[in-house]
């Protein structure tokens, strides 16, 4: 898990700089379609790592409960 | 006037006197006087009091069944239950009793009032100063006679409820003028006895003057002293000595101060099992709500926040999504934009445009012509307009408003 929210925080600063660039705005239009793809490909990987560190949680906590 | 017989007025009597219920069952209290015994056994005496007397009449049935017999003295303070009885014949009139109560006391009943009174203002039967039965007494310590039932008694009912309780007897009279210092020592001795940790002072029935050591002041200390419980077990049910009532439990009889001395042995152990049990409950409950806590603390510490920290990367995730799109669209825009003022600048230099508004295009020979200079008179051109072109000949050229050439 710790190797993966490393990984977590790693896409998540590319992303992020991805943004920044996008904001600067001196790119061309192809350059930003492929940043945009790339970014949105960022957004989808930390959505499922997020989803899946959550339902481990939801999993765990259901786990605790049930050894009551 | 209506003269009456003796007979129709002593009837009207008799009736309206057994029409007064009231008078069919009093009681009535006064001194006895005249005391009569009749050789039938009926008894014959007049109850008084400072103003007036009447006479009664006792059946020898009621004096053998409430033994009577040598009760009945003059001068004695009685309370009679009795019916009121008029009797015909000689018109006389007086009650029938059917019970008698001897009002006076006797001396020794005085004395233990008196004692009673005087040890109670002391305290000495406070029910703040009496101690609870130890649960289980190991070894009792038995102040009686040696000789008497009540040890017998005791130690039977002990053997058959639980054998493994010992006994110490110390050994008194308990009956004499001088038994009361005696039973009280015997108290003293139990207490001071290390082993015993609960005493009982027996004695079987008897009369007032046999229980009356118990009633003894001394007795009544060495109760009030000691720092072992004491059971009284004295005389019979009814019978009351102030060793009862100093005591700190009184059994009615010696086998009844031995059950409530010792309990049954599977009692005990009923009891026994009984807090094994609740030993266990007690554990599983506290282990239930350990874990109960656990689990609280595991979700609301941890469990909790960290799904809310999930749900925090998330929504900036979100946010960071939404802002990607934005910029690019914005980009979009942008180049759009400008995209667009390009084309307008560029339809603004159509010529066709400029036809629209009114402008032709002037060809000659398919050269354009730009200047006056380019042509003479006599030449064919061509003027375009918008929606079509019109041929023509130039009749004559002016330049600057001035005719430079001419036909």
């Amino acid at each position: 898990m710790a190797a993966s929210l490393k990984s977590y925080e790693k896409k998540y600063k590319a992303l992020e700089d991805i943004v920044k660039q996008l904001d600067d705005g001196d790119m061309t239009i192809s350059e930003l379609l492929n940043q945009y793809k790339k970014g949105l490909t960022l957004v989808k990987e930390c959505a499922e790592m997020l989803d899946s560190v959550e339902a481990e949680v939801q999993q765990i906590i259901e786990e605790v409960r049930i050894s009551e | 006037m209506n003269v009456l017989t003796i007979t129709q007025l002593n009837n009207l009597i008799k009736r309206t006197l057994d029409r007064e219920y009231l008078l069919k069952n009093v009681y009535v209290s006064g001194t006895i006087i005249n005391a009569k015994r009749h050789s039938s056994g009926h008894m014959y005496f007049s109850l008084k009091d400072e103003e007036s007397a009447i006479d009664v009449t006792m059946w020898s049935s009621t004096v053998m069944q409430k033994g009577l017999a040598n009760a009945i003295q003059n001068g004695l303070l009685v309370t009679v239950k009795a019916s009121v009885n008029f009797y015909n014949k000689m018109g006389r009139l007086n009650l029938i009793a059917s019970d008698m109560q001897i009002g006076s006391k006797s001396p020794l009943q005085l004395e233990f009032d008196a004692l009673k009174r005087e040890l109670t203002a002391l305290g000495y039967f406070d029910d703040g100063h009496k101690q609870s039965l130890p649960h289980m007494a190991s070894c009792i310590g038995i102040v009686t006679s040696q000789s008497g039932a009540v040890l017998h008694d005791i130690l039977h009912v002990s053997e058959r409820r639980n054998p493994l309780v010992q006994f110490k007897l110390f050994s008194v009279p308990v009956q004499g003028n001088t038994a009361g210092p005696i039973i009280a020592k015997g108290i003293a001795t139990a207490d001071a006895d290390p082993d015993v940790d609960l005493i009982i002072v027996g004695r079987g029935g008897g009369s007032m003057e046999d229980l009356w050591c118990f009633n003894d002041r001394a007795v009544v200390e060495a109760i009030y002293t000691a720092n072992t419980p004491v059971i009284s077990a004295v005389g019979h049910e009814t019978d009351y000595t102030l060793c009862d009532y100093v005591a700190d439990a009184r059994g009615a009889t010696p086998s009844h101060a031995a059950e409530m001395a010792v309990l049954p042995l599977t009692t005990l152990q009923d009891q026994l099992t009984e807090k094994e049990e609740y030993l266990h409950e007690y554990i599983r409950y506290t282990l239930q709500q350990k874990r109960t806590d656990l689990t609280l603390l595991f979700n609301r510490r941890l469990g909790i926040p960290a799904l809310q920290f999930l749900h925090k990367q998330k929504s900036y995730l979100q946010e960071l999504t939404q802002t990607l799109t934005n910029i690019t669209k914005e980009r979009c825009n942008t180049e759009k934009h400008s995209l667009a003022l390009l084309a307008q600048q560029l339809e603004s230099l159509n010529p066709l445009q400029m036809m629209v508004k009114g402008f032709a295009k002037v060809e000659h020979n398919n050269e354009p012509i730009t200047s006056v200079s380019q042509l003479q008179p006599n030449d064919d051109i061509r003027v375009t307009l918008a929606d079509g072109y019109v041929t023509a000949t130039v009749k004559e050229a002016h330049k600057d408003g001035r005719i430079t050439k001419k036909l």
